[in-house]
């Protein structure tokens, strides 16, 4: 009798030093001490969202279809806009030359064609004749529409989709293996940046070089070696890019790189998780300082909210300083405080992140575009306080 | 004067009456009534469930917080033996959830060692416990072991000599400590409070 019950105490004391070996980084009663409800701004919970500008005073998100609301603040809740009719599923979007360029499907052949607007919910059909195949991808960077196809061709378009030229320079004919393939496009420092998923490339329209990070091998253990996203850094003439095996590749003066000027991180995120939607933030804290953050979101194949990385720099090998980006579940992206409400973002996969600079030139909001889990804000609560709240 | 007297003579043999049928109904009773007594080695096994009521939190300052949990549910099983006739010791293990504001899930898994103290009104016990030991708290990938404290009332009608069902009113006291060395900042310190109201069914053997 006395062993059976000395067994069974062991057991129980086993299972429960098994499970409390996983802890995050807030106390439990803690946490719910500080919890609140997360408001709902009118955004569909569970939407998937890859696009948002900010034109007039405004921003705009593509979410399936189309919200508007006040930048910097200005309003709380989003406004669904009228999609072009016949036409859902708007998730691409950009601006050029303040007008609004969408692409939405059509509810008859399921395939997406592209629209402009300016925001009032009319919308003109552009003439995208000239793209044979099937739209595929749009970016829009330096008021240059971008547009590929589902063979994998690159269009582009300088008088506002008037009219689309297939850009014959690239060395290979078709970059883009799949409808839904990794495909960026950023401008800066006087040139724009192409990822074509398994190649990134510098240089105009019309005219690019390879600058390719170098990489031993598969990036990945047998998957395909995919660039994810681009993200140009105006104040530090930086460009970086990610990988699906989650590993963040920095360049300086990106406009006269080559491919051996990249320095690539010596960690990487979460074994498996790819890294996607990329943002450099320069946050004010509370000793006067500025702390200088690089944020990566996860991928669509892992879904583990986002990564800060501290101090990016590239003057060292060790530019993701002075640990591998380390999961921040729950938190602001300043480990002084904590976000209770942040425990949904901490499980999306982040397509892309968007700043809303406000006019004061310190304060801003930034936004995280999820794979089906909704659309994500990251506002100052006060003092240095940050923190999330699902739209 | 007399009339008093004689009322008062009347009333006392009315009494007399009275307390004598109820002393013999009470003696005829006892013929079929099995009279609690227990000795060292008689065991006993619960069965409680009921409502979880968070009540506060404070911290090291002492500054009271709000749990910002709903009502929840709870559960335990436990056994017991009897020490002496009145003192019972054993184990408990527990159960409860509540939701957070967001609809997550706080679990928390209380291990203890209970001794009992009981005071009897046949048919009715009254008993008087405290448990302590380990408890585990679960928030999503939140988790974290720490000592608790349940002390508790009961009062339980029994059946018969096996069978007996009550009610509890336990507190929940857990002083979630952090050292620091860890993940989680010292200052995330807090001490839950928590109540417990449940119904039991218990079984001797």
């Amino acid at each position: 009798m006395g062993k059976k019950i000395l067994s069974i105490a062991l057991i129980f004391i086993s299972i429960y030093l098994l499970i409390s070996c996983n802890e995050s980084e807030i106390g439990v009663f803690y946490g719910l001490s500080k919890e609140e409800k997360v408001k709902n701004y009118a955004l569909p919970d569970h939407c998937t969202s890859e696009s948002m500008i900010k034109t007039g005073g405004y921003l705009y998100v593509a979410a399936s279809s189309i919200y508007k609301k006040q930048a910097e603040g200005g309003e709380l809740d989003w406004h669904k806009i009228k999609s072009p009719s016949g036409y859902h599923n708007v998730t691409e979007m950009g601006l050029a030359n303040d007008t609004i360029f969408i692409l939405a499907y059509d509810s008859d052949d399921a395939k997406p064609y592209l629209f402009s607007g300016t925001g009032d919910g009319t919308w003109e059909k552009k003439d995208t004749s000239a793209i044979e195949k099937t739209i595929s991808r749009m970016r829009v960077a330096n008021n240059t529409i971008f547009i590929t196809d589902r063979e994998g061709h690159l269009y582009y378009s300088n008088d506002d989709g008037a009219s689309f030229t297939q850009d014959t320079s690239l060395t290979d004919s078709k970059l883009f293996s799949t409808s839904t393939g990794n495909f960026d496009m950023v401008y800066g420092g006087g040139s724009y940046y192409l990822n074509a998923q398994y190649k990134l490339y510098r240089g105009n329209p019309g005219g690019w070089t390879e600058f390719t990070p170098t990489h031993d091998g598969k990036i990945w253990k047998d998957k395909e070696d995919v660039f994810t996203r681009l993200y140009y850094d105006e104040d530090d003439d930086r460009l970086y890019t990610a990988d699906n095996a989650g590993y963040i590749y920095a360049v300086d003066s990106p406009s006269g790189a080559s491919g051996t000027s990249w320095v690539k991180s010596d960690h990487h995120a979460r074994s498996g998780m790819g890294l996607q939607g990329l943002i450099v933030l320069r946050i004010p804290t509370s000793n006067g300082s500025t702390r200088t953050l690089l944020v990566a979101g996860s991928g669509i194949n892992a879904g583990h909210g986002y990564y800060i990385v501290d101090n990016p720099r590239t003057s060292e090998r060790k530019y993701l300083d002075p640990e591998p980006p380390r999961n921040r579940d729950y938190t602001t992206i300043i480990s002084d405080y904590y976000d209770y409400n942040a425990f949904n973002i901490s499980k999306a996969a982040i397509n892309s992140f968007f700043i809303d600079e406000y006019a004061d030139g310190t304060s801003f909001d930034f936004y995280a575009l999820t794979y089906g889990y909704g659309v994500w804000k990251n506002t100052n609560k006060g003092g240095y306080e940050r923190a999330w709240n699902q739209e | 004067m007399k009339n008093l007297n004689k009322k008062l003579i009347l009333l006392l043999a009315l009494l007399v009456l009275i307390s004598g049928s109820l002393f013999a109904a009470s003696d005829d009773d006892d013929e079929d009534t099995y009279v609690e007594s227990f000795s060292l080695g008689d065991q006993m096994f619960f069965i409680n469930g009921g409502v979880f009521i968070p009540l506060f939190f404070f911290d090291r300052s002492l500054d009271v917080m709000e749990t910002n949990l709903t009502l929840g549910g709870t559960g335990s099983l436990c056994w017991q033996v009897f020490l002496t006739n009145h003192l019972s010791l054993g184990g408990e293990l527990g159960g409860m959830f509540a939701l957070s504001p967001n609809r997550r899930v706080l679990y928390m898994i209380p291990l203890t060692v209970k001794a009992t103290y009981w005071f009897r009104f046949y048919p009715f016990e009254i008993p008087i416990s405290l448990g302590l030991g380990g408890n585990l708290s679960i928030l999503e990938e939140a988790a974290h072991i720490d000592f608790i404290a349940k002390p508790a009332v009961g009062f339980y009608w029994n059946f018969n000599e096996e069978w007996a069902f009550g009610a509890n009113v336990t507190y929940w006291f857990v002083p979630q400590i952090y050292s620091g060395s860890g993940k989680v900042q010292s200052s995330h310190s807090m001490f839950g409070n928590f109540m417990d109201v449940s119904l039991s069914v218990l079984f001797r053997f």
